[in-house]
């Protein structure tokens, strides 16, 4: 009899709290939108189901959860905690990106500089708040709208916040087509959303391979804490355009790039234990991130209403959401949001300059703050 | 002090977190970069027809190993179209061997 007691005290039904149960709901909801509505299937499927995990409580002494060390989870979360998983996205991200439509029009590249602003405007915010200078920039990043890079500063600067910025990063990447339509409707005229742009020039090979040595060098030189990122980006996009190493752009972009979303997602979502994760500054972090992303599109709509003051070649100022580094799920948005005006407006091809311009922008962001804020 | 969070609120944390120059000076940053990476690709066609005219041997090489390669890579193709048109003729007319 008191085996079978030790037994059943030894399930995780003994141990299981409200906390838990409410984690494996969200964890469930995650799920179902991937699923369902096919959000982001790629990261809420991992995210989601590595948040049932995360919440089932093992008995003390086991060593199983993210937080024990020695566990397995704890091995595969070390890719996370350290800042290894984001720069090999960005390797993968780098040998898929095609950047001839940011070549063919540079001009575009200041929408993606534009679209930062939400993450100083709520670095602010979160230090009104309470939250620490360096919490506060960890926040402020999710309004880049880019997973890998908000986990990368958090890994360095926030630890102890990144389950819940990882979770905010990925929840509003997930919420672009939601998110950002009703901010562009609402500061962009029916005129303005109607503007058609000329088409763009051919962009020779040379300038495909010189640009990410250069880009590199010039970003890498500015804020020396983007190197990680940006130079996985741009070593990714050299084995793509520079057509010799075929097969390990290839590898880069489809099998490693798949395997680390598998092993961060899901160590992300398992590091969502409610002890950890259920705190009102998580609610906080959520709100911020929503307010960052928010400021972050309205920043890149805003700005190209301003720089068309001064073209003559006026932009379609819906692009500017493109802006924020969601890739390629801003340039969508901007895309349906501009044929539902004029069917045959096709903004997807200019939207993209801005959008993996946005992924730059954000990742030298982050670097600034890095090495500001690392001391 | 908030009481939901239990954390301190007010506008000396900005102040005391030096928010507002790291705001200002962070965008200045991401847009000189991303500034100088535009000129960047703007300059950059420029550069490389200076470059074609200055040095046009070097280059002409590079464009006509490149066009050497596309050019046997073409006949590589025609040759297997040739041979997929040749075989399936044969298997079409019952010819063999």
């Amino acid at each position: 009899m008191d085996i079978v007691q030790g037994f059943l005290s030894s399930t995780a039904f003994s141990m299981l709290s409200w906390g838990n149960l409410v984690m494996i709901l969200v964890g469930l909801c995650f799920i179902s939108l991937a699923i369902l509505k096919e959000f982001e299937p790629l990261l809420l499927l991992p995210i989601g189901f590595g948040c049932i995990v995360g919440n089932i409580p093992s008995v003390a002494g086991m060593q199983i959860g993210v937080y024990d060390p020695g566990s397995v989870l704890s091995f595969i979360y070390f890719g996370v905690s350290k800042g290894i998983f984001p720069p090999l996205i960005f390797l993968g991200i780098g040998a898929m990106t095609d950047f001839s439509t940011m070549l063919s029009n540079p001009k575009l590249v200041l929408l993606g500089a534009a679209a930062q602003v939400g993450i100083f405007l709520t670095l602010i915010g979160a230090l009104y708040l309470g939250f620490t200078p360096q919490e506060a920039a960890s926040i402020g990043i999710i309004g880049g709208a880019d997973g890998p890079t908000a986990i990368f500063l958090s890994a360095k600067l926030a630890p102890q916040l990144l389950g819940a910025i990882a979770i905010a990063a990925y929840s509003y990447m997930a919420l672009v087509p939601v998110i950002q339509p009703p901010i562009m409707r609402l500061l962009t005229s029916r005129a303005e959303r109607l503007i058609r742009m000329p088409a763009l020039r051919q962009v020779s090979k040379r300038e495909r391979i010189i640009f990410p040595i250069g880009a590199f060098l010039i970003t890498a030189l500015i804020a020396p804490g983007s190197i990680t990122l940006i130079g996985m980006l741009c070593f990714g996009n050299l084995l793509k355009e520079s057509m010799v190493t075929e097969r390990l752009a290839a590898t880069a972009r489809s099998a490693l790039i798949d395997i680390v979303t598998i092993l961060l997602g899901f160590s992300v979502g398992a590091s969502t234990q409610a002890q950890t994760f259920l705190r009102p500054q998580s609610l906080l972090i959520f709100g911020l991130g929503a307010l960052s992303f928010a400021v972050a599109t309205a920043g890149g709509v805003l700005f190209a209403k301003f720089m068309n003051l001064f073209l003559t070649d006026k932009i379609n100022p819906l692009i500017g959401a493109a802006g924020v580094s969601a890739v390629p799920d801003s340039a969508r948005v901007v895309q349906i949001v501009g044929r539902k005006e004029d069917p045959t407006n096709h903004l997807l091809m200019h939207a993209m300059g801005p959008n993996v311009a946005g992924v730059i922008g954000s990742a030298v962001a982050a670097g600034i703050l890095w090495s500001v804020l690392a001391n | 002090m908030n009481m939901v969070s239990g954390l301190d609120t007010g506008v000396h944390n900005i102040i005391n977190g030096s928010g507002i120059p790291i705001a200002l000076t962070g965008m200045g940053v991401v847009f000189v970069a991303l500034l100088l990476v535009s000129l960047f690709i703007a300059l950059l066609p420029r550069a490389l027809r200076f470059l074609e005219q200055r040095f046009p041997e070097a280059l002409a090489t590079t464009s006509e190993a490149t066009v050497t390669l596309a050019t046997t890579q073409g006949t590589d193709e025609v040759m297997i179209a040739a041979v997929v048109a040749a075989v399936a003729h044969s298997t079409s007319t019952g010819q063999r061997g």
